[in-house]
């Protein structure tokens, strides 16, 4: 008989036992739409607040190809600020580290990075001295100069807005003082006027070039999106799902294994992996459906009560294919988990705990830009983390299916791994 | 076909866990008659259970073979091994019921009886036929619709038994089938099996119910510490008879000596105050025993003759009675 009917029969016998479990069924579904409906709305105030912003601390590389008295002065008045934490790249090559520092942001690693030109000091000296105190307002024809703030599109527009207009405040500041420095004699950049008179102005040498990168992914979307909650928290609470449903699989699982199923099965002329797909497909399947469902709730049902819309039309292939992988590699987990407990009660605290711990340390509660550098790092680890990068590629950085491969990529490795763990473990079985 | 032929062949089976210090199986040698009822017999941790996971596909034997013949006269290589999850090998010629109740308890009667016979390799008429013949097997038309965790006790034992002829195999392996199961149902479980049994079924039947092996099994080995200590029919290893005495305290030793070296006597058995003597002559014995007890100044309590039963043989055998060690709770 064709292997392939029998693992269909076991897909059929897999929906009959999960439809007829109501509180899995409940986990399920139940479980994640709450979520997304819930926090979307709930989020959707504090997120949105410009206060909220200015708490918040992000990590900005400067790339000093200047070195001179301009360039130090910005550094250390970017320093002196308490929203942003300064890392000074240093440097061999300028040209090289500055492409590499673009490369950086435009693949999310860093998400601000500003780049002081080379000759900054000398450059500014030379218009001041063409210009005269005029300079301060207008740049003489061809000397005005450009500071690229590189941006990660995924940074949220207000936030952009205030280290950018923060940034304008330190190079008025350090133009008028050196304006001031040169016509009166003086040789100190850090003169009687204090950065705070700085007001606002139409022109000046020095000038920010603020801009999200036009990457290969901005460009498939058009202009760059800002997150909204419902793009944080729709794939945050799916993922958080997908992964969940190590509770309900696991427990069939071990209820097989200790009942007698599966030894009923091993005794029968079916091979492992119509025993293994007979999970895997039908829990694939409900992953999937669960995330329609979300992505419904975020497209259709968050309007509705006052929240925004997620938009996500543009990227359907993607979604897809960081949904299965996600799936995957969610399947393959609770596979081993329940291969290597002993009891249902041991993989459902093992394998809940690891989930929760894995999605904290994956930005699923709490976005990972928001969290310390060390953290940051170690939720690297993630693979809910990985999956929800992707999802964040897709919604706000408008990637499509290419640019989110090397995630998926690294879900389906993750699955791997576990997979060959658990067919490990089910051989140790035999022995 | 004929009742002498082996079904299974079993060749110095060898088996021992990794991490263990004692063999699972060593050397196992055994035969399996076809159409015939084979009792397998052994205190708890002897060795039966891997001999039938190691039969049924489950594990695999560090050494020797347990081969499967089918009705061409084929033979067929038994153990988890490369080869046994395909349809038309070994697994198809065996059945097996474990003594869990091996279905899902969600699915009605119906979609258990359809899945594993799927599952066999039934399809479309065959499946059908073979469902109404296993439903009739279990007695369980008036169940078909239920699902099985709505079963009582007994009914899921029938369904479990069900499950395991749905693909009418020449082997059926019970591993203690009737635990925890009412008189009525125990009784209905050993009347289908000698049923199945007279219908040219070959049956493997492992029980810690000696009555129900010495009723139902033509032949049986007793094992112990991966070892078997006796195989042969049920008549022959029944038929000496034993002499039991009871003394008043602990015997010394050289009644012990005397009792064993009295010619008629083929075994001797001691537990505190309890002698059992296996003897081909019991009258002669049992004189013999009483003159070397007053000869010994011990004071007998008790004495009688008898013919010998499975459960004094099987006590003979593996100085253990089955239902002390707390295998089977529901023995009352």
């Amino acid at each position: 008989m064709n292997p392939f009917l029998k693992l269909l029969a076991s897909v059929v016998k897999e929906f009959r036992v999960i439809a007829r479990d109501r509180a899995g069924l409940a986990l399920l579904f139940v479980m994640p739409l709450g979520f997304v409906t819930v926090m979307s709305l709930a989020l959707q105030d504090v997120l949105g607040q410009p206060e909220a912003a200015a708490r918040l601390r992000f990590s900005i590389v400067v790339l000093d190809g200047d070195a001179g008295l301009v360039g130090r002065a910005i550094v250390e008045e970017l320093a002196n600020l308490d929203f942003v934490r300064v890392t000074k790249l240093p440097f061999a090559d300028f040209q090289q580290s500055s492409a590499g520092l673009r490369e950086q942001v435009r693949t999310g690693q860093e998400r601000l990075a500003l780049i002081i030109p080379t000759d900054l000091s000398a450059r500014l000296d030379s218009a001041l001295a063409d210009g005269g105190p005029g300079a301060l307002f207008d740049a003489p024809a061809g000397k005005s100069i450009a500071l690229d703030l590189l941006v990660d599109p995924a940074l949220r527009a207000d936030f952009r807005l205030l280290v950018t207009i923060a940034i304008e405040r330190i190079l008025q500041g350090i133009e008028l003082r050196r304006a001031m420095t040169l016509f009166t004699g003086g040789d100190s950049l850090l003169a009687s006027v204090p950065n705070t008179a700085a007001t606002p102005r139409r022109g000046g040498v020095m000038r920010v070039n603020n801009r999200a990168l036009e990457t290969s992914l901005a460009r498939n979307a058009g202009p760059a999106i800002s997150p909204t909650s419902a793009q944080q928290n729709v794939p945050a609470y799916s993922l958080l799902a997908i992964f969940m449903l190590v509770v309900p699989l696991s427990q069939t699982f071990i209820k097989e294994r200790t009942q007698g199923s599966l030894t009923r099965l091993r005794s029968m002329p079916v091979p492992g992996w119509v025993i293994i797909g007979g999970k895997f497909v039908p829990y694939f399947i409900i992953n999937l459906l669960q995330m329609a469902l979300c992505l419904s709730i975020g497209r259709f049902v968050l309007p509705l009560l006052g929240g925004t819309a997620l938009r996500f039309e543009h990227a359907l292939g993607g979604i897809l294919l960081l949904s299965a992988a996600a799936s995957v590699a969610a399947i393959a987990f609770a596979l081993m988990v329940s291969l290597f407990a002993r009891t249902a009660e041991q993989a459902t605290a093992f394998g809940a705990t690891a989930i929760l711990l894995l999605a904290a340390l994956g930005g699923i509660m709490v976005p990972r830009m928001l969290m310390p550098p060390v953290l940051q790092k170690i939720g690297l680890v993630s693979p809910l983390g990985w999956a929800q990068d992707g999802f964040l590629d897709l919604f706000v950085r408008g990637a499509g299916v290419v640019d989110v491969l090397d995630r998926a990529g690294a879900l389906l490795a993750f699955a791997l791994v576990c997979m060959a763990l658990a067919g490990w473990r089910f051989a140790t079985l035999d022995k | 076909m004929t009742a002498s032929l082996a079904l299974v062949r079993i060749t110095a089976l060898t088996k021992t866990y990794p991490g263990g210090t004692h063999p699972a199986l060593s050397s196992v040698d055994l035969e399996i008659p076809e159409a015939s009822c084979f009792g397998l017999l052994g205190p708890n941790g002897a060795g039966k259970t891997t001999l039938v996971s190691i039969l049924c596909g489950i594990r695999r034997a560090d050494s020797g073979s347990i081969r499967v013949r089918d009705a061409a006269g084929r033979w067929f290589e038994c153990g988890a091994r490369a080869g046994w999850a395909r349809t038309g090998g070994a697994a198809d010629l065996i059945g097996l019921v474990p003594q869990e109740l091996a279905f899902y308890p969600t699915l009605t009667v119906r979609e258990n009886l359809h899945y594993f016979g799927t599952l066999h390799g039934l399809r479309g008429a065959r499946l059908r036929e073979r469902t109404d013949a296993s439903v009739a097997i279990g007695r369980l038309e008036a169940h078909w619709g239920q699902r099985a965790e709505a079963l009582s006790g007994g009914l899921q034992r029938r369904l479990n038994l069900a499950i395991g002829v749905i693909h009418a195999p020449p082997l059926l392996v019970l591993d203690e089938p009737t635990v925890g199961v009412d008189s009525q149902s125990r009784r209905f479980v050993l009347e289908e099996l000698a049923r199945l049994k007279s219908g040219g079924t070959t049956i493997l039947y492992t029980s810690h119910y000696l009555d129900e092996v010495e009723q139902l099994c033509d032949s049986l080995a007793v094992i112990d510490q991966g070892r078997v200590v006796a195989h042969g029919s049920r008549e022959d290893l029944l038929r000496d008879s034993v002499v039991t005495l009871r003394t008043a305290a602990r015997p010394p030793a050289a009644l012990l000596e005397q009792l064993a070296a009295i010619p008629s006597v083929t075994a001797l058995h001691h537990d505190e105050t309890a002698l059992t003597l296996a003897s081909r002559d019991p009258a002669a014995t049992l004189a013999a025993a009483m003159q070397a007890a007053q000869r010994n100044h011990v004071t007998l309590v008790e004495a009688s003759m008898g013919r010998r039963s499975l459960e004094t043989l099987f006590f003979h055998l593996t100085g253990a009675q089955l239902r002390d060690e707390g295998v089977d709770e529901s023995i009352p």
